[in-house]
């Protein structure tokens, strides 16, 4: 079985699962998904922390990530219709938006029937 | 493409057994390319079902849910028979067969040998069916996810929840459901004489009436 990782942060340590989701979603925080993004080489740019708060808020709300349609749709709403599209989600989040969005947002991997 | 579908949810109830599977075998062979997709509960029924249904050669198409079978089995588990699918496999062979039959949360199959109704503009509303209490919150969550996954693909598509399926909408864990409402991604339609007490979803209430007309009006009637 895949071992459990570590994320250091400020003399601390806190733990990750195999697929990088926090073991734990209490110890997330704005600067943890700064450093897990850090350590991945990306940059959390508006757009992507608007999308991370999105789905946290979502997740909050109903217990579950987004259909990629509702995000398009809130991003539509919130951030301009412009280039409001799934295209651009994963121009943000190239390895799958909502999931990625969920891993940097300390929630658990999503589960998907699609 | 899939001209027969059977939908297992779940294993047949005792007073169901005996006649379900001699009425899905006959499906089975009635038709040239017919897919069974188990997804929820209905996995339990696979090794069987498979067992029994058509020998080796045969065209049938079993298909497993991809993630009902990580909930019961882990990541990656193979499936025990038939291939793994997602519920994307199910909703595009829902397009194209001319004949849908379920075996839902009731454990009963509800076998339909005429030809689903062909809507006149060539349209196929569907109907997602919703009759049964939840007997666990993974079935609950897993019939959300039908829904969902009808949602996500933008299928024309409404949900009826009516009997005892009216209890998915009741307490704290319905909140899933909220979002079919809140995000406008399906009808949403409850057949009952009075607003459901306890919730909190804007779910639109109908009369036996109404129900009716919406089950007349639906391309393909899915029982969840």
């Amino acid at each position: 079985m895949p071992a459990e990782r570590k994320l250091a942060l400020d003399g601390g340590e806190i733990a990750l699962d195999p697929d990088g989701h926090l073991v734990d979603p209490d110890d997330w925080s704005e600067p943890v998904a700064e450093e897990m993004a850090r350590l991945d080489g990306l940059e959390l740019c508006d757009l992507r922390w608007w999308l991370i708060r999105f789905v946290r808020a979502h997740y909050g709300a109903y217990g579950m990530p987004p259909l990629m349609r509702v995000a398009v749709k809130a991003m539509r709403r919130d951030v301009g219709p412009e280039d409001a599209s799934s295209r651009t989600l994963y121009r943000l989040f190239p390895d799958g938006p909502i999931r990625e969005a969920c891993r940097y947002g300390g929630l658990p991997k999503p589960e998907s029937c699609i | 493409m899939n001209d027969y579908i059977a939908l297992i949810r779940r294993m047949p109830s005792p007073d169901n057994e005996a006649g379900f599977a001699g009425d899905l075998a006959a499906a089975l062979q009635a038709h040239e390319s017919p897919l069974v997709f188990f997804h929820g509960d209905g996995i339990d029924a696979l090794p069987e079902l498979a067992a029994a249904g058509p020998g080796a050669g045969s065209a049938v198409d079993y298909c497993i849910c991809k993630t009902s079978l990580e909930r019961r089995s882990g990541a990656g588990a193979p499936a025990p028979a038939g291939r793994v699918a997602t519920l994307v496999t199910f909703y595009q062979a829902v397009h194209s067969a001319r004949r849908i039959d379920s075996l839902g949360l009731g454990g009963c199959f509800c076998c339909r040998p005429q030809h689903r109704r062909q809507v006149e503009d060539g349209s196929n509303p569907l109907l997602l069916e919703i009759g049964f209490a939840p007997a666990s919150m993974r079935q609950r969550r897993e019939t959300l996810e039908m829904a969902l996954g009808a949602a996500a693909l933008e299928l024309d598509a409404a949900v009826l929840f009516h009997g005892q399926g009216l209890a998915h909408l009741a307490g704290d864990a319905a909140r899933g459901w909220a979002q079919i409402t809140d995000f406008g991604l399906l009808g949403m339609y409850a057949q009952a004489d009075r607003r459901i007490s306890g919730s909190q979803i804007a779910v639109q209430t109908v009369d036996a009436a109404r129900a009716a007309d919406l089950r007349a009006r639906a391309g393909t009637i899915l029982i969840l």
